[in-house]
């Protein structure tokens, strides 16, 4: 991949100055602004937030909970789960938000590498082997899913991923319970931790703060990397072109680039964190099931997520990923005083959550914040971004 | 397996340091804290519990599909924790429970939504598991989520106690040591079942068997192969899958063949039966055939009401039974409820004091002790007369109702089946090397 | 496995049934999509309302839990009939979506796919909960008469060839294509059905022929309200009724339908429905445990090599 890069480096060149102006972001000014600019910032402002992640949601929100007299702080398992949708969210991005394809079929690679990397664990229980293997079954499979999926658009395009996704899962459930052990779930999945077994996933990480185990910094580090790989791509001529294909596909074509090709690389890309993240769920789950994996509902929550976080920045889909499993891990379980116990409630606040975002920040979570803060800055909000501002012609 | 074994785990560093802690600041006082001498056991999964109150998780589904049934295993779960806490009801009745918490702690509980997805419910598990220190997790409705919630549960080293759950393999394949059924299973459907329908129906007939293809439907069909073609020497003709969720099965129903059958098996449980058995009136096989629905639910029976008239069925329990278990716990439960109980809240409501009664017997919630104390252990006094929870799968051996739909003259709210017959669990179950618990192998206690 | 000709007779049957229903949905869908360019998530959600509208026009029915139950209400409900339903529901429907197209569909028109989605798959999620919450989670029973206009339909009749069919499913047959070929007749030879037309091929040329295009936009979404309602109500009338019903039995085959049909197309939409219903009650019938696949294949192989659909025209939906 990386040496397909640099050569269609030089295939952008001549392109470049029609698409790149905007994207750096909003003019200098402040300290602040020119630290923005930097093009790792992101990645050290995330690894800044995955070291007091886990803090905020177990320790802080359940001190808060304590004060309060309702259960809202997190739980061990929460932050990695939330990393984890985080990672697919990001890759999902990547072609929702940059190119504008809407895939309504990513369990698909999800589930494939959730499996994979299941069956593998029974063989060689490595994590690191575990992730590389799901990933690699997941890469394969979008290859052909994107070669035929990407000649079609809008609802044909999402309809079409939606397919195979659906006849992986019945499969699944039904005729493939040979392998995947149908819906009694695939489960005695043992990743045997970290360094050939030396450090066990569920250990502590550090002594009294019981929040970090080493499950969530090996899901943190893979995060970091997902970020950083992330960046790489949307500030490489690549994102540019992806960017474009959002704005304007014709005007992509206009100019000589295969826009089958960059389409394509986006499905795929999309898929690698997919697969990655599918991988990373088994290690932390210890256990999946064809609902989980394949159906098209969780297909469904990636594209929540991301738009909930929205879909113009490179880490504004990890907010939704927090927002959504928030929700649904622990707000669904939350008794109020004079109420009662929400639980029967939470997929209707979801819905509520969900149009509030849609109608009244359509740049989702991220967007609205960095709105904000713009605001207070004294700086311009910046110009909605390119797939989810309504310039559709 | 291998971190049961090798690693500590997380939380027991956790535990064991806490409990140090926790020694440590009271140490000054001049006590060491922890009720009725806890102390003497090693951390493991949620154990030693602190403070003066011990939470259970009730995790059931609140969305989707079966919330309904959801709703009444939560009123078996909190009436029995409020009896737990102030006495009433059973507690009144059972050995060692006091009416005044248990081992002294006030019983707390924490609520989840299962969905009816496994992954769902494993996830609410561990909150309740990591967050909440809940000691003992129970509920689902169904054998799928079981299933995975019981493996968590073991890893995890805390008591699971199943709720609605038919499945042989939950105590049988996929069994753990960790894990208790009150419910009766598949296996003893087709036990209590086939002698009723070969004294009704007559001997050497044919049946065509339509199941969901899940875990639950797949070992029902195969149990009511064995004992319909054991007990009255029946033929079958052909045994079909249908996927679970299926709302229309005309295309199935038109394959029965008229002529030959005389017996159609639909293995469906609650929503599935719902649509299979009006279905099957609607295309007029009852006039051809005996339908049989071997797991009757209210669910089910509520859903598919105008069409259950005659139909067999066997349930885990009803409300009509004369005992004065049964009669004690529809009355409190009427008082608050206004209505009669359905079989999901019984279990939900005895498997909760079933494990608090182990805890006190035990004098320790430390779960290797609890869970002896479980295994082996008879009772009376949950509506069934005599039980037994066998040590070898942690599957009570206990009676069976057979069933039969109400005529909708018949029907009222909470009356939509009767009894017909009580088997005893003597005339079934088997041994621990034969049936689905050949295939069980409890797994570890966690203090071996 | 050798088929009989009595298969083939009532895989036909159970097909043209089922076709029915997706038809239904995917006209409605269709429509919308073709002349608004507005992806609706919520469609199943106007099942859900098309049937339990018809649940409580239909009979009383006694409630078990919900608020409405909790605030002393016991029964809910008309004893209507099925006639009544079937007026009543597609008047709801209509109504309803002509609320919908004022309040959620206008805002949206100029905003990208993906938003209209989002906010459609959030209503969606608000109906099925209100429903929940307020009628209760329970299963309703089918709702099924056992007379219709003096006829008995509770039990099987004898056909030629088939055998035993029930009769009740016949008569859904008949009347899910009564409304379906009014339907047809409605867009192929109305005025109003040339501007939907006109609309599905392109909406700017209408607007620019000085078409008041925005009373046809109402209309045109509470046509297709109504006949995702018409065919919750047929759906109801066979199954059982459930919150989750929309989102589990309707959505999806909706949209398999009018990209099978090619979307924007009436007489697609149509042709869809019976194909894919053919293909499901063919393969039930035969290998049930690939049946679910074969249909998602399907749909999958037609995308890939005849992506204008049966009757569309590729443009649209794209």
């Amino acid at each position: 991949m990386s040496g397909d890069r640099s050569g269609d480096a030089t295939d952008a060149i001549p392109d470049g100055g029609t698409v790149t102006e905007e994207t750096a972001g909003g003019s200098g000014g402040s300290a602040l602004a020119g630290l923005r600019e930097r093009d790792d910032f992101v990645v050290v402002a995330m690894a800044a937030a995955l070291v007091v992640f886990p803090f905020l949601l177990i320790d802080i929100l359940g001190a808060v909970g304590d004060v309060i007299g309702i259960s809202i702080g997190g739980y061990t398992g929460l932050p990695s789960l939330v990393l984890i949708y985080g990672i697919i969210v990001i890759g999902f991005n990547l072609l929702l938000g940059y190119t504008g394809l809407l895939s309504f079929g990513h369990a698909a690679f999800f589930g494939s590498a959730a499996y994979s990397a299941a069956l593998f664990s029974q063989v060689v229980p490595s994590p690191i082997l575990m992730v590389i293997v799901g990933t690699i079954v997941a890469t394969l499979l979008a290859w052909p899913i994107g070669f035929v999926s990407i000649r079609r658009s809008g609802v044909y395009f999402a309809v079409l991923t939606l397919t195979f996704g659906q006849a992986l899962y019945f499969w699944a459930l039904g005729p493939g319970s040979w392998l995947t052990n149908g819906d009694n779930g695939f489960s005695g999945i043992e990743a045997h931790g970290l360094f050939l077994g030396a450090i066990p996933l569920d250990a502590q990480l550090i002594p009294v703060f019981d929040s970090y185990t080493v499950m969530y910094a090996f899901t943190a580090v893979v995060m970091l990397i997902a970020v950083w790989v992330g960046n790489r791509i949307i500030n490489s001529p690549y994102g540019l072109i992806f960017e474009a294909l959002g704005e304007n596909e014709e005007r992509v074509e206009f100019v000589g680039l295969n826009v089958f090709r960059y389409k394509l690389m986006a499905f795929i890309i999309s898929a690698v964190f997919a697969g990655v993240g599918g991988a990373m769920f088994v290690i932390h789950e210890q256990y999946i099931h064809p609902t989980t994996a394949l159906y098209w509902i969780q297909s469904g929550d990636f594209v929540i997520m991301t738009v909930l976080g929205g879909t113009g920045s490179l880490v504004g889909p990890v907010l939704g990923a927090l927002v959504f499993e928030y929700v649904a891990n622990v707000i669904s379980g939350v008794s109020l005083p004079m109420i009662g116990s929400i639980g029967s409630l939470w997929r209707f606040v979801l819905g509520a959550v969900f149009v509030f975002i849609v109608w009244v920040f359509p740049r989702g979570i991220y967007g609205a914040f960095s709105d904000l803060g713009s605001r207070l800055l004294g700086e311009d909000p910046e110009e909605p971004a390119v797939a989810d501002g309504g310039e559709r012609e | 397996m291998a971190r049961d074994t090798t690693a500590l785990s997380r939380r027991d560093v956790l535990k064991a340091s806490g409990a140090a802690g926790a020694a440590g600041l009271t140490g000054l006082a001049g006590c060491a804290g922890g009720g009725g001498g806890d102390s003497e056991y090693p951390a493991i999964g949620n154990y030693p519990v602190e403070g003066d109150e011990v939470v259970f998780g009730f995790n059931v589904p609140q969305s989707g599909s079966y919330s309904q049934e959801g709703a009444d295993e939560l009123r078996g779960y909190n009436l029995a924790k409020d009896h737990l806490n102030n006495g009433g009801g059973w507690v009144d009745n059972w050995d060692g429970l006091s009416g005044d918490g248990v081992l002294g702690k006030t019983v707390a509980s924490v609520e989840g939504d299962t969905a009816t997805d496994p992954d769902t419910a494993r996830q609410s598990a561990q909150r309740m598991i990591n967050r909440d220190n809940a000691i003992m997790i129970t509920g689902g409705s169904s054998s799928g989520v079981a299933i995975a919630v019981q493996g968590l549960c073991q890893e995890e080293k805390v008591q699971f106690q199943c709720c609605i759950t038919h499945s042989n393999d939950t105590t049988g394949s996929e069994c753990v040591r960790y894990s208790f059924r009150e419910m009766f299973n598949a296996y003893m459907t087709g036990q209590a079942l086939a002698p009723v329908l070969a004294e009704e129906y007559g001997e050497d007939l044919n049946f065509y068997q339509l199941y969901a293809d899940y875990s639950w439907g797949q070992t029902q069909q195969a149990s009511m192969e064995q004992f319909f073609t054991e007990v009255g020497g029946w033929n079958q003709l052909e045994s079909v899958p249908t996927p679970l969720g299926t709302s229309d099965y005309s295309s199935y129903l038109s394959d029965v063949p008229r002529d030959e059958t005389d017996v159609l098996v639909l293995n469906h449980y609650g929503l599935d039966a719902a649509n299979s058995l009006p279905q099957a009136i609607e295309a007029g096989l009852d006039e051809d055939m005996e339908i049989v629905v071997p797991l009757y639910n209210r669910l089910m029976a509520e859903a598919a009401s105008g069409s259950i008239d005659g139909i067999f069925g066997t349930a885990d329990w009803n409300w009509q039974l004369e005992d004065d278990a049964t009669q004690s716990f529809v009355e409190v439960y009427r008082e608050e409820h206004d209505r009669a109980p359905s079989y999901g809240a019984r279990i939900a409501y005895t498997q909760t004091l079933q494990y608090a009664a182990a805890v006190e017997r035990a004098e320790t919630f430390y779960p290797p002790e609890v869970i002896r104390e479980l295994e082996g252990h008879d009772y009376s006094g949950a509506g069934l007369g005599d039980e037994t929870m066998r040590g070898c799968d942690h599957q009570a051996q206990r009676d069976v109702l057979v069933m039969q739909g109400a005529s909708e003259e018949e029907q009222t709210e909470d009356k939509l089946l009767n009894i017909v017959s009580t088997t005893s669990r003597d005339d079934i179950g088997y041994a621990c090397d034969a049936g689905p618990a050949a295939e069980c192998e409890l797994g570890e206690y966690g203090d071996e | 496995m050798l088929l009989l000709q009595s298969e083939i007779a009532s895989i036909l049957l159970n097909g043209l049934q089922q076709g029915a229903i997706y038809a239904l949905l995917g006209i409605g869908l269709t429509i919308i999509l073709g002349t608004m360019e507005f992806l609706n998530l919520a469609h199943g959600a106007l099942y859900l309302v098309g049937a339990y509208t018809g649940l409580i026009v239909f009979q009383e029915t006694a409630l078990s839990n919900g608020l409405l139950y909790s605030s002393g209400i016991t029964t809910l409900g008309f004893e209507g009939g099925f006639l009544a339903a079937l007026i009543v529901v597609p008047i709801v429907g209509f109504g309803i979506g002509l609320l919908m197209e004022r309040f959620v569909a206008e805002p949206f028109y100029d905003r990208p796919e993906t938003d209209q989605l989002l906010v459609t798959f959030g209503l969606a999620l608000i109906v099925e909960e209100t429903v929940k919450n307020v009628i209760g989670g329970n299963t309703f029973q089918s709702i099924a008469p056992s007379t219709i206009l003096g006829v008995n339909v509770s039990q099987p009749i004898s056909l030629p060839l088939v055998g035993l069919f029930p009769s009740w499913r016949l008569f859904i047959i008949a009347i899910a294509f009564l409304v379906i070929g009014l339907t047809y007749l409605a867009i192929e030879r109305t005025d109003f059905g040339l501007v939907v037309q006109a609309g599905t091929h392109d909406s700017e040329m209408v607007r620019i022929l000085g078409i008041p295009i925005n009373r046809s936009y109402s209309l045109v979404f509470a046509l297709g309200a109504a006949l995702a309602a018409f065919a919750g109500l047929i759906g109801a009338s066979i199954q059982t009724v459930s919150p989750q019903i929309g989102t589990q039995q309707a959505l999806v085959p909706a949209f398999l339908t009018i990209v099978v049909g090619g979307a924007g197309s009436v007489r697609g939409a149509i042709a869809g429905g019976l194909v894919l219903g053919l293909i499901i009650s063919a393969m039930t019938q035969t290998y049930s445990q690939w049946a679910q696949i074969v249909l998602y294949l399907f749909v999958a192989l037609m995308l890939v090599f005849k992506p204008e659909g049966l009757f569309g025209s590729a443009e649209v939906g794209e």
